[in-house]
This record gives structure tokens, sequence and C-alpha cells, in this order.
């Protein structure tokens, strides 16, 4: 699996790479040109991959924030006063 | 009465000073058609005003000639504001002017129209950038306190929980609100990496309200932009410069929110979507081998290999035969030289001499008698002869010189 090392998953990966990655694996079994070491094994990374995205969908929290004097600190709509149009 | 003669420096600055004095060329507002326009590199205007029989000189001075918004130009109709002056040194009164406006259509409405035609010449409109499907963090810069970004989040909350919002609090409107917007854009491309998305977004309002977001100074910072730039501006049917030059023109703030935030079902959905492809081209992988192998199985591996049999076959036929050949030749030159060798011998034979008529003679013991001291009266010998031999008794013996003797002794 040396040529397809860097399709492999990593802890610090955030969801974009590893959808991108999942992504790249797909279209490379789709192609269906490798030998079937190859292909398993970017299979078992695939499910890896999708499983850990679909993880963090599940788990992941919007944040809401504003920048005041460079920091980003969180944002509740209560704390401004609105006005209409 | 004695009249005072004047100098032309006097007699200009009399009519300096009366002009000045009077209330209404201190203030008046007049109307004209442009011409002779030049803009000096100070930065002062100097152009006339004319209409069908007269016209007048003016100036514009920096201060104020900066303060427009749109671009005069020759032949374009306005009405200004200012004063009537003299220029001492060459006697000329002109208009000093304080303020500009196009005859006919606002002043707004122009520099908005100039603008846009200029960004466009320049390309500025032309470029749009992708606008990431599944973003992870948006910035909002707006008002915090404004409805637009009311709504953002509350369109963003009901549709995604992944996505997250940085708002970037900036004037939406007076003096300063054109220069902090172009400065959010900057920061944010500078500063923020993690940005997928900008929206510029605010609620609805009148033209003058609008009119940070149709100022140059945005466009250029939204042109330069590296992060994708979404416009929700006023209401549907509010176009600002903004919006020409952002990737794209949301009608609403609402409606930037919906196209910047993908529903959480449609990561869902793509990503179930990666998983299936993922196992249908697995198991289209296997399938596909599995045929192959059944394929050779069947037909391709037994022909191959009764091929390369009758191959290696052939092979050996062609090797036997040569090795065949090879140890004929063999054995014919063998033949041969046999034979040759065997006439060799035949040659020297000694019993061929016998049978040329010659005989051998030998003593009782089988050694042969070639001289004739070799035997005394009485002595048994035989003599051979081709077909047999004779025991005789040597019954007399007569040495003789012969010339045989010399082969022999020599």
């Amino acid at each position: 699996m040396n040529t397809f090392g860097h399709l492999k998953f990593k802890k610090e990966d955030s969801f974009e790479e590893a959808i991108k990655k999942l992504e790249s694996i797909v279209s490379l079994l789709d192609e269906g040109n490798l030998s079937l070491d190859e292909t398993l094994s970017l299979y078992e990374e695939g499910i890896g991959l999708y499983r850990y995205c679909n993880d963090y969908l599940e788990k992941s929290e919007q944040k809401i924030q504003i920048l005041m004097n460079g920091e980003e600190i969180s944002f509740e709509l209560s704390d401004a006063k609105i006005k209409g149009d | 009465m004695q009249i005072k003669t004047l100098t032309v420096s006097e007699l200009n600055r009399y009519i300096h000073r009366l002009i000045s004095s009077d209330p209404i060329l201190n203030s008046i507002y007049l109307k004209g058609e442009i011409s002779n326009f030049k803009l000096h590199g100070s930065g002062h205007a100097y152009f006339s005003l004319k209409d069908e029989a007269s016209k007048i000189n003016c100036v514009m001075f920096k201060d104020h000639y900066e303060k427009i918004k749109f671009e005069p130009k020759n032949g374009m109709h306005i009405i200004t504001n200012g004063y009537i002056s003299t220029y001492e040194r060459d006697g000329q009164y002109q208009l000093y002017i304080r303020e500009i406006e196009p005859d006919g259509i606002g002043t707004l409405h122009l520099a908005f129209e100039q603008l846009k035609i200029k960004l466009k010449k320049e390309g500025l409109f032309d470029f749009k950038k992708k606008i990431p499907s599944f973003p992870k963090k948006i910035a909002v810069v707006t008002s915090p306190s404004g409805a637009a970004i009311r709504d953002i989040i509350s369109v963003s909350k009901r549709r995604s929980h992944y996505v997250d919002l940085l708002i970037y609090p900036v004037l939406v409107q007076g003096e300063n609100a054109a220069l902090e917007i172009s400065n959010a854009i900057n920061h944010l491309n500078n500063e923020y990496a993690d940005i997928d998305i900008i929206i510029i977004a605010r609620g609805g309002g009148s033209i003058e309200e609008l009119w940070a977001f149709n100022e140059e100074v945005v466009a250029r910072s939204i042109w330069n932009s590296k992060i994708p730039i979404i416009s929700a501006i006023g209401h549907e049917t509010d176009y600002t410069i903004a919006d020409f030059v952002a990737d794209l023109r949301a009608p609403t703030p609402s409606a930037a929110a919906e196209i910047a935030v993908p529903p959480i079902s449609d990561f869902k959905n793509n990503l179930n979507g990666f998983y299936k492809k993922l196992n249908t081209s697995w198991n289209y992988y296997i399938q596909k081998k599995h045929n192959q192998l059944i394929g050779i199985n069947k037909h391709k591996l037994l022909s191959i290999t009764k091929h390369k049999l009758l191959e290696e076959t052939q092979r050996l036929d062609l090797l036997q035969r040569n090795l065949y050949d090879y140890a004929n030749k063999k054995i014919q030159n063998s033949q041969s030289q046999l034979v040759k060798n065997a006439s060799k011998l035949e040659a020297l034979n000694p019993f061929s001499t016998i049978l040329r008529g010659y005989s051998i003679t030998f003593d009782e013991n089988g050694n042969n008698i070639y001289k004739i001291d070799q035997v005394k009266k009485g002595d048994r010998i035989n003599i051979m002869l081709t077909d047999g031999h004779l025991n005789c008794t040597v019954t007399h013996k007569k040495k003789e010189d012969h010339s045989i003797e010399h082969f022999w002794t020599s």
C-alpha cells in the first residue's frame, strides 16, 4: 500500500481531509485497475474513513462566534439588541 | 472734481471687494454644461460651465473635489453650489465651486453607474470563484445587531449543526462603513485560514443606507479576496456594486445562508454515497476477478497448457532427430575409420604372408624360428600353413648367406 500511503487515515486529519481521502479512494476503486491487495487495503481504509466522517458529523456541534478585539468569542442572538429593518 | 487715477491692482482689488461683499454672489446655485475639464496634478479641478450663449470659468479645489462621488466629465450637465470671486492677477471673475450634483439624476445614481462601467471594463464582474459545497466555517461581515445576522443565524441553525459561523462586526452604513467592510474582508483573508466562505450582508435600506456597498474600496477588497464571497445586501430588488463583484449574489441574507450552509442531510447523503460506491466498486472488482478466474479455468488455461505441451513435444522431436543424426554420423565416421584401420592391419597381418605361399616355423615351445642356429638336427619343429600344421623332424640343416639376414640384423 506504499503507493497510496497518502490516503491512509491519520488521527490528526480534519473532517475535510478525511472526506477528501475517502473521495480519492472511491474514485481509485471505481477505476478498478488495481491489484487485489491494493483494492482490499484501499477498501478497508475507505470504510475506516467513512466511519470516522460519519461519527464526526453525528458529534459535531455548531459554533457561532463573534470577533471581538481579535478574539473569537461565543455569540448568542440575545446578546445583541436586534433592530428591525 | 478731481478723479483719482487707479493702478490695475487697485482696480482689481476694488472689484474683488465689491463682488465678495455681495450676498447673492457669495452663495449661488448655478447650472450648466461642463467643458474644458482639466484635473490638475495638485488635485484641483478647472473647467468652464456653459449654456447656449455664455460661459464662466470654474475652479474646484482639492478638498471639495475629493468629496464628489461621481466623476465630472465634459458635456455633463451639473448643478453647482459655490461663490463668485475674482482672480486678481488676471482680472477675471470665476465660480469657486463647493459642491456638484448631476442635473437630472441623483449623484449616487450617477456614481453607481460610473463605477459600474469602470469596474466592468476592468473585468471585476467576470471572474467568479466556486462556492465550496461543504464548508466548515463561514464568516459573516455585517452588523451584529442587524436583521441580517439574525436571519443568517436562524437559517444556519435550522440547516446544519455542522457549519460554524464567525461574525465579523462592522458598521454597515455611515461614512466609515465602506472602509470597515473592506478592512474586514482583507483581514479575514490575511489572518483566518479556516474560513471557507465570507458572506457580506446588510438588511434592506435606502440607496444612501446601502451606499457603503457601492464604494470602490469594498469592490476592490471583494475582488482581491481569495476566500469566495457571497453578497446579501438589502432586499431582492437592490443591486449594489458589491453584488456585481461578489462570487455569488444572494437576494437576501436568509438566501445567502441557504446557499452557503448545506443541510446536514446533504453531508450525510454525500457520505453515504461514498460508502455505497465503495461497496459497489469492491463487489464489482471481486466479481470481475472471479469471472476472470472462471474464464481462465475453463478455456484459456487448458488451451494454453495444450499448446505449451505440443510445443514442447515438437521441440523434443527435433532434439531427438538432431541427436540421431549426430549419432549416426559419429557411427559412420567410426566405421570408416575402422575399415581403414582394418585394411592397414590386414596389410601387417603376418598370417596374410602364409596366404601368399610362405609358412612360419615354430619350435616345440611355440617360439618362432627364423634363424638356422635356433635348431639342431633331430629337433622337432612345427610348420604352420594356411589350413593346418606340419610336425617335422630336422634331418638336415645348412646355413646359407642370404640377403634377408640384413633386414633382420640391420
